[in-house]
């Protein structure tokens, strides 16, 4: 008698095995060796310490936005990664015809995201929205154009107010950074948080404080420099728990990583760091247009009070170095007659103070970041400035929150933060200190400094601006207007998957010809 | 509560007769005494740095060794003791004197009343603690005293309605009605009857609260929207700890050794209380 209560056939028995054998072998059907049979080589996965404030280059102030804009946009000119010296970009050459012209001859072939083509009219369209539009956060990098010409559909004419050879450098951040003019127009605001630019990526969504996803430019004009099937960003504010998801496994690679975090790093075996020099630099911003700050005499205390060498070596594990100016020794502008010039004197400070009419000292209104690390910072400040007699009242808040209440607002006296660095020296002193900067919380204009400027743009060899940047940052450390502390050391941890990445002066990392292995 | 036997030596009889109790209370007791003497037995100042000697190992100059900044961590957490003290009672303080009238005069009154309070007290249970401080926090602004009253505030429900409970069955007792009769007004009737009566089980949760109250102002510390720098506090001992914890895993014992015994030590002595102040107890 037939049993009917029998297991299935052997025939379908086999089939529910066979499929639980192929399903095995699923792993290695991964969506990497799709995406290598697409031809790209995987999606990179970075955690990124830092939410962007807005993806439109033009209307952003923070320096981690660079991260991903580069990867979103290309520069008019760019630069040498370890000396930062100028190169074409999608302008193939530039010349100056008289010193008041800068003719660019732009590179053909070249679209945006969207399809529209890279050309004379779309860099007007982007150096005017830069220079005019109230949105605009370059209008200071290109204040020395006065208008702009097109002499084809390759070719511009900038002409200048003044003779300014700072503009190819400043071409080569954020005023360079060439966005669909059809996309800015037809988007408006949006394009703030859904950017089109012709860069070796292209924006696909951004999830506010959580992660920022791109995919390959198919059509990149750098052949083979895109060669990631696409990037994810995930938004981890925390250092410590961003270093772990990379060691993890979770991600491929960060950056800003402290210096702290350097044995963690060294510890898991597997990770590639990658140590170098930066231009980022922590300071102490002064309001000096008002309070007590006003005083040159406590300015200069403040500068005398903080022993730096100390301070790097209790903040930073001895990791970087000690400023004196908004520039590190390797840059060409540096100038080294400066160094050394507030040595540290609590003594000197303190008998400045008096001579100020302070001898009992002074309450100065510090407004600080809230996170552990700028605690540290600020506890060690404390400490020192209370030798000097300085007391420090400290308010904090988040790093956007208090860029908004001490230069936008113009609250407190003083703010412990960093400034990331710019390609060119002119951006970083005009934005600290000419008259009317953001960057200068009190707006104010410190005499002869204009005129400096103005001769440290005009030079006509580096040579010449070198020496015209000598007396701008004499001008700037005499006068004591903000408290250099200590150049930060820029690292990188990314897994040995990860190839082709190169560090820059700059310290903020580029990703072209980066692939995963 | 008996009102046969003196407080005091009923006090003195649960202690000789519960170990449990009389060690939570010494050591509450000790920690207090700590708080206070603070200035006077800590042998360093807690903001004093030594940037020179860092992260270094208990010694005969530092009892407990020195942080990410030099400074000794055991005068830092005889300070923290203050500040553990002063956190903890300030928001219960502040619980009891919001939730318990409120609780009470809505099990007295019934009816409309009871209905908004209750309802109330639902919506404000609903909220996670830390999230409703740092709300709070953010609109009164950051600071350990601001975030304490977050605290207060978001623990007021939870004595509200056990007062509120208790309150249900004292007003139906036999000697509130004898007082009803005799034309006593209401306030006199709450003030001298219900509240005494309804006071066991509020105690108890009392200290409960004061270790969730701790645990609350470490969390806060830890995460920078309690103490401000360069006031220490056991939470914003951790947190530094915790980001020197590549360099210098022994720094979190000190604050975390300190925390979790205070917690113990509240939480043991409500326990004892619970079990003391039973109405079901004999011997009361």
């Amino acid at each position: 008698m037939p049993r009917h209560d029998n297991p299935p056939s052997s025939a379908s028995s086999l089939t529910r095995r066979r499929l639980l054998q192929a399903s095995s072998t699923l792993p290695f059907w991964s969506l990497d060796a799709f995406a290598q049979a697409a031809g790209g080589t995987g999606v990179l996965r970075i955690a990124a310490p830092h939410n962007p404030s807005t993806l439109d280059p033009m209307t952003g102030r923070s320096g981690p936005d660079h991260a991903y804009l580069y990867a979103l946009f290309d520069t008019l000119v760019e630069w040498d990664y370890v000396a930062l010296t100028p190169l074409p970009g999608l302008a193939e050459s530039w010349t100056y015809t008289d010193p008041n012209t800068l003719v660019l001859k732009l590179r053909s072939g070249v679209k945006f995201h969207d399809g529209e083509p890279f050309d004379a009219e779309a860099v007007k369209a982007n150096l005017d929205w830069g220079r005019g539009n109230e949105k605009s956060s370059v209008k200071i990098d290109l204040a020395s154009i006065d208008s702009i010409e097109v002499r084809g559909p390759l070719e511009v004419a900038l002409k200048l107010k003044t003779s300014d050879r700072a503009l190819p450098l400043i071409l080569s951040d954020r005023a360079g950074m060439m966005r669909s003019p059809k996309a800015v127009r037809e988007k408006g605001a949006d394009h703030d948080r859904s950017p089109v630019g012709s860069g070796a990526y292209k924006f696909v969504s951004w999830a506010d404080k959580d992660q920022v996803v791109m995919t390959r430019n198919p059509d990149y004009w750098k052949p083979g420099m895109a060669k990631l099937e696409g990037i994810v960003f995930k938004v981890i504010p925390e250092p410590q728990t961003a270093l772990r998801s990379v060691i993890a496994g979770d991600n491929d690679f960060t950056y800003y990583v402290p210096p702290q975090q350097r044995p963690v790093a060294e510890r898991s075996g597997k990770m590639v760091i990658d140590v170098g020099p930066s231009l980022q630099i922590g300071m102490l911003y002064f309001n000096y247009a008002r309070g007590p700050l006003k005083d040159l005499k406590v300015r200069q205390a403040v500068n005398l009070a903080i022993d730096r060498p100390t301070y790097m070596k209790a903040t930073a594990g001895g990791l970087g170095e000690v400023a004196d100016m908004a520039l590190p020794k390797p840059h060409w502008a540096y100038a080294p007659e400066l160094a050394g010039f507030y040595k540290y004197d609590p003594e000197k400070a303190k008998a400045l103070l008096k001579e100020a009419g302070l001898a009992d000292g002074v309450e100065i209104h510090l407004i600080a970041w809230n996170d552990q690390l700028s605690v540290q910072r600020t506890e060690v400040l404390i400490e020192m400035l209370k030798k000097a007699n300085i007391r420090l009242k400290v308010t904090t808040g988040s790093g956007v929150d208090t860029a908004g209440q001490f230069f936008g607002k113009q609250e407190g006296d003083m703010h412990l933060s960093a400034w990331t660095g710019r390609p060119d020296p002119s951006l970083t002193y005009e934005l600290l200190f000419a008259e009317g900067s953001f960057f200068n919380a009190g707006r104010g204009a410190t005499p002869g400094m204009a005129d400096a400027l103005a001769a440290a743009k005009t030079g006509t060899t580096l040579d010449e601006r070198k020496k015209a940047f000598v007396k701008v940052q004499r001008l700037a450390v005499e006068n004591a207007l903000s408290g250099p502390l200590m150049f930060d050391v820029q690292m990188v941890v990314h897994s040995n998957r990860v190839k082709g990445y190169r560090p820059n002066l700059i310290g903020k990392p580029k990703l072209l010809g980066v692939s995963l292995a | 509560m008996s009102h046969r036997s003196p407080p005091l030596a009923w006090l003195l009889d649960w202690l000789r007769r519960d170990r449990r109790a009389a060690l939570s209370l010494a050591f509450l007791l000790l920690l207090v005494l700590v708080s206070l003497a603070a200035p006077w037995i800590a042998p360093h100042s807690p903001t004093e740095q030594d940037l020179a000697n860092t992260l270094a190992v208990p010694g005969a100059e530092h009892w407990l060794g020195t942080d990410d900044l030099g400074r000794d961590i055991f005068s830092r957490l005889l300070y923290g003791a203050r500040v553990a003290i002063y956190a903890s009672t300030l928001s219960v303080a502040i619980a009891v004197l919001l939730g318990v009238p409120v609780g009470i005069l809505a099990g007295y009154l019934g009816g409309w009343v009871d209905t908004l309070v209750s309802r109330m007290i639902d919506t404000f249970l609903a909220f996670p603690a830390i999230v409703l401080a740092i709300a709070v926090t953010g609109a009164l602004g950051i600071g350990l005293t601001n975030g304490m009253i977050a605290v207060g505030i978001v623990f007021a429900p939870q004595l509200a309605r056990i007062a509120r409970a208790r309150t249900l069955v004292v007003r139906q007792e036999l000697y509130v009605d004898a007082a009803r009769c005799f034309g006593a007004s209401t306030r006199h009737i709450l003030w001298r009857h219900v509240l005494p009566n309804s006071l066991q089980p509020v105690i108890v949760q009392v200290t409960i609260l004061l270790a969730a109250a701790l645990l609350a102002e470490a969390s806060l510390s830890f995460l920078g929207l309690g103490i401000q720098a360069p006031d220490p506090s056991w939470g914003a001992m951790l947190a530094r700890a915790y980001q020197s914890m590549e360099m210098s895993p022994d720094q979190m014992y000190a604050p975390g050794l300190a925390i979790l015994a205070t917690a113990l030590a509240f939480n043991s002595l409500g326990e004892a209380l619970r079990k003391e102040l039973d109405p079901t107890n004999s011997r009361l």
